[in-house]
């Protein structure tokens, strides 16, 4: 199984909430693989809530991740205590094989709240997981909010790739 | 299947103002007819896209410097 996808069965068996949001969350919504775009990293929105940090933790650590904040590894023993401290700080954890799979614990998603982006998600099948995606529509909104240059890049070269799409529809 | 407006067809734009950018009207229309798309809804398989980048990630990983 793709390495990802361990992750996302892992973390449905563990009942614990994520979305699927940045660029990766973009690419569900492609029409063809011309239209995908390119990103090492995966985003994965959950909501503030320790017991769930906790269960994503585990669930990152099952499937072989090693764990961050900042450039440090993340503290041991990974609890309720240190979940409590990270979502304080509004702190993004990452997780990663170290070959090729990274992935973002985020907190935050400009211009959103988490239960808002979990009440309209799409529910994707990639082979036999579940994988919930946030709209496109609540993706490329927080991009313009965030207005970084990597934000800028992506909304202008998506809204290239929407007018090719529709000219050709 | 068609965009249904011809109108907001014509080149999604995007603003850009000191506040960051503003998502015109033909852009959300277009997302929306995106999301709206049969493929996008709940339950599609989308097994295809991460073959894709799968595939992708590994042709440029055998990629190597040649001067």
């Amino acid at each position: 199984m793709d390495r990802f996808l361990r992750l996302a069965a892992l973390l449905q068996e563990a009942k614990a909430r994520f979305v699927v949001i940045g660029v990766w969350g973009a690419n569900y919504y492609a029409k063809s693989a011309s239209t995908l775009f390119t990103t090492q990293d995966r985003d994965l929105f959950l909501p503030s809530e320790p017991g769930n940090l906790l269960l994503v933790w585990q669930s990152c650590r099952l499937a072989g991740l090693a764990l961050s904040t900042g450039d440090e590894p993340l503290g041991e023993p990974i609890d309720d205590f240190l979940a409590e401290r990270v979502i304080e700080g509004r702190a993004l954890t990452q997780a990663t094989d170290g070959r090729g799979l990274d992935v973002d614990l985020t907190l935050v998603m400009e211009g959103f709240g988490f239960e808002e982006v979990w009440n309209d998600r799409r529910l994707f099948r990639v082979e036999d997981v579940e994988i919930p995606v946030a709209r496109l529509s609540h993706i490329v909104a927080s991009k313009s909010k965030a207005n970084r240059p990597k934000d800028r890049l992506f909304l202008e070269t998506h809204a290239e790739a929407l007018r090719r799409l529709i000219e050709g529809s | 299947m068609r965009f249904p407006d011809d109108s907001a067809a014509q080149a999604p734009d995007l603003s850009v103002n000191e506040s960051g950018f503003r998502l015109s009207e033909s852009y959300l229309a277009a997302i929306a007819w995106i999301e709206n798309l049969p493929q996008n809804q709940n339950g599609s398989d989308k097994t295809w896209v991460e073959e894709a980048i799968e595939e992708s990630r590994l042709h440029f990983a055998k990629a190597v410097r040649v001067s």
